[in-house]
């Protein structure tokens, strides 16, 4: 991944998140900033849009929404949390906003048109019988219960890190996993 | 859970992303409540029941064939299980309407070949405020 402008110049990794430098470049509206930032994030964004909904259509939805959301919001970051802990809420927040009605009938919309780009990588994958059957299964928790399964298991969080996002307590996202485990096993229990 | 972590992973977003967000940075999307979007699409349906469509089809291939003969404009229009084409319609240069039914209902997507999309097709709803469709 190419990280542009500050941070090459600089050095500094924005792997673990946003530098200060890099922040308080996006407030000045920096474009080069924002797009580092960007390259950096954006497939961790798009990855939780995409596993939280399952559909690609809705996942590049979702994570326009959040970077220009992240865009116009970003002198709302005090510091006070870590700037990947902000991120996290705000892609959060987004998917736990769709609309299940609306959900459905862009999902028929994508139905509709064939994707020109199904021979790539990620539709191929998607298409394996075992990934659509997960996929699917997911789909079916409940919003709270999803996107706990997809900070886990997407992005590797800990129970304390999903809980800070979530706003919720360990015990609490300890207890949504263990149902989502359940429901899962049963579902996919033949693979 | 080992499946789980081997079919959630991480995946490569795709490279439009970047031109969305531009996009979407001046002309920030509305959101739309559930009611309006049923409303619009009813208007939708209502809309096709009256005008008949020009060509009346559920053979994708026929659809795709009779808009690009008119058009000029290439659909790609396939096959699903749970939604299938049923017709298309030309509104005006560079803009048709597409039928489809999904299950019991039906429904229409505008398609336009909008200069503003850079040459690529948008799609969105009858009602262009209700925020369903995007390019």
């Amino acid at each position: 991944m190419v990280l542009e402008g500050h941070d090459r110049e600089t050095g500094e990794s924005l792997q673990t998140g946003g530098s200060l430098k890099t922040i308080e470049a996006c407030r000045r509206g920096d474009r080069d900033a924002f797009r580092a930032l960007f390259e950096t994030h954006q497939d961790r964004v798009y990855s939780i849009a995409l596993r939280y909904t399952g559909e690609r259509a809705r996942a590049l939805d979702i994570a326009q929404d959040v970077f220009v959301k992240l865009l116009h919001n970003i002198g709302d970051f005090r510091g006070e949390s870590g700037f990947e802990t902000w991120l996290y809420r705000l892609v959060v927040n987004r998917c736990l906003d769709e609309r299940r009605s609306a959900h459905r009938l862009m999902g028929l919309v994508g139905d509709l048109f064939a994707r020109a780009d199904e021979a790539s990588a990620l539709d191929a994958m998607l298409r394996s019988e075992m990934q659509e059957r997960v996929q699917r299964a997911v789909a079916l928790l409940p919003p709270e219960q999803r996107i706990v399964v997809v900070l886990r298991y997407t992005e590797g969080l800990s129970y304390d890190e999903i809980a800070r996002v979530a706003g919720v307590s360990s015990g609490t996202v300890a207890s949504r996993l263990n149902r989502a485990h359940k429901f899962l096993e049963k579902k996919l229990k033949r693979l | 859970m080992d499946i789980l972590e081997r079919s959630l992973g991480r995946v490569e977003a795709p490279a439009e992303l970047w031109d969305r967000v531009l996009e979407g940075r001046t002309t920030r999307r509305r959101s739309s409540a559930p009611w309006m979007l049923a409303l619009a699409c009813a208007a939708a349906a209502v809309a096709w029941a009256v005008y008949a469509p020009a060509v009346k089809s559920e053979d994708p291939a026929v659809v795709r064939e009779w808009v690009k003969a008119r058009t000029g404009m290439d659909l790609p229009l396939g096959a699903s299980a749970r939604v299938r084409v049923t017709g298309a319609r030309v509104v005006r240069a560079g803009r048709v309407e597409v039928a489809y039914r999904a299950g019991d209902r039906v429904g229409v997507v505008l398609v336009s070949n909008g200069r503003s999309h850079g040459g690529r097709l948008s799609v969105e709803c009858e009602a262009p405020a209700c925020g369903l469709c995007h390019s």
